[in-house]
């Protein structure tokens, strides 16, 4: 009987260890979003104000 | 009374073509708005770099002194400059599902990183600041 109960409490315990890795996830997944949206808007900035590095190129030049 | 609904949806659906095409007609497209920013930016940059014109940490510009805001010509400068920043925001904000604060506050940054040591900056607590300064103070 004791081994019994033994063996039900284990079962118990890894079943709650099961759920306690699902909380994990969820933590985890929205720090990814917001960097990769964070990277994705300093790209599309970049791009967008690529003619300032070429004027900058150009009064380089100029000062030559 | 079917061919009165037909009738009905179509002229709505005419009506919707229309006003679409209005709209869209008055929405600046990305290539307009980097046109414009583009033509302005040799003026804008010397302004900056005759302390006239500083950037603020919402990712816009602003006449640093008092006596900068009475110029018709720096001011309609940084008003034209400030609108179109706000639509390229909320732009890339709208496409990248973020807000135009985000967007904003990460070129205000962008544009600090690249500065020259004399350009102005104004802080949070609405103050003008220079570059170099702003550096000493962090270190």
């Amino acid at each position: 009987m004791k081994k019994l109960l033994g063996v039900l409490a284990m079962g118990v315990l890894v079943l709650l260890g099961g759920c306690g890795t699902v909380t994990v996830k969820h933590e985890v997944q929205p720090i990814y979003i917001t960097v990769d949206v964070n990277i994705k808007v300093q790209k599309e900035l970049e791009d967008f104000f690529d003619f300032e590095d070429e004027e900058a190129e150009k009064k380089k030049k100029e000062n030559l | 009374m079917k061919r009165r609904i037909n009738i009905a949806t179509l002229l709505t659906y005419i009506l919707l073509i229309f006003t679409g095409a209005s709209v869209a007609s008055t929405i600046d497209t990305w290539d307009e708005i980097k046109e414009r920013m583009k033509k302005r930016y040799p003026e804008l940059h010397k302004l900056k770099e005759e302390s006239k014109v500083g950037e603020t940490y919402l990712g816009l510009v602003e006449a640093v002194s008092p006596k900068d805001t009475s110029d018709k010509n720096i001011m309609n400068l940084v008003t034209e400059e400030n609108a179109d920043r706000t639509m390229l925001y909320e732009m890339i904000a709208k496409e990248n599902k973020t807000t135009p604060e985000l967007v904003a506050r990460t070129n205000a940054l962008r544009i600090f990183e690249k500065a020259e040591p004399n350009d102005f900056f104004m802080t949070k607590n609405e103050k003008w600041v220079r570059k170099k300064d702003l550096m000493k103070r962090d270190k």
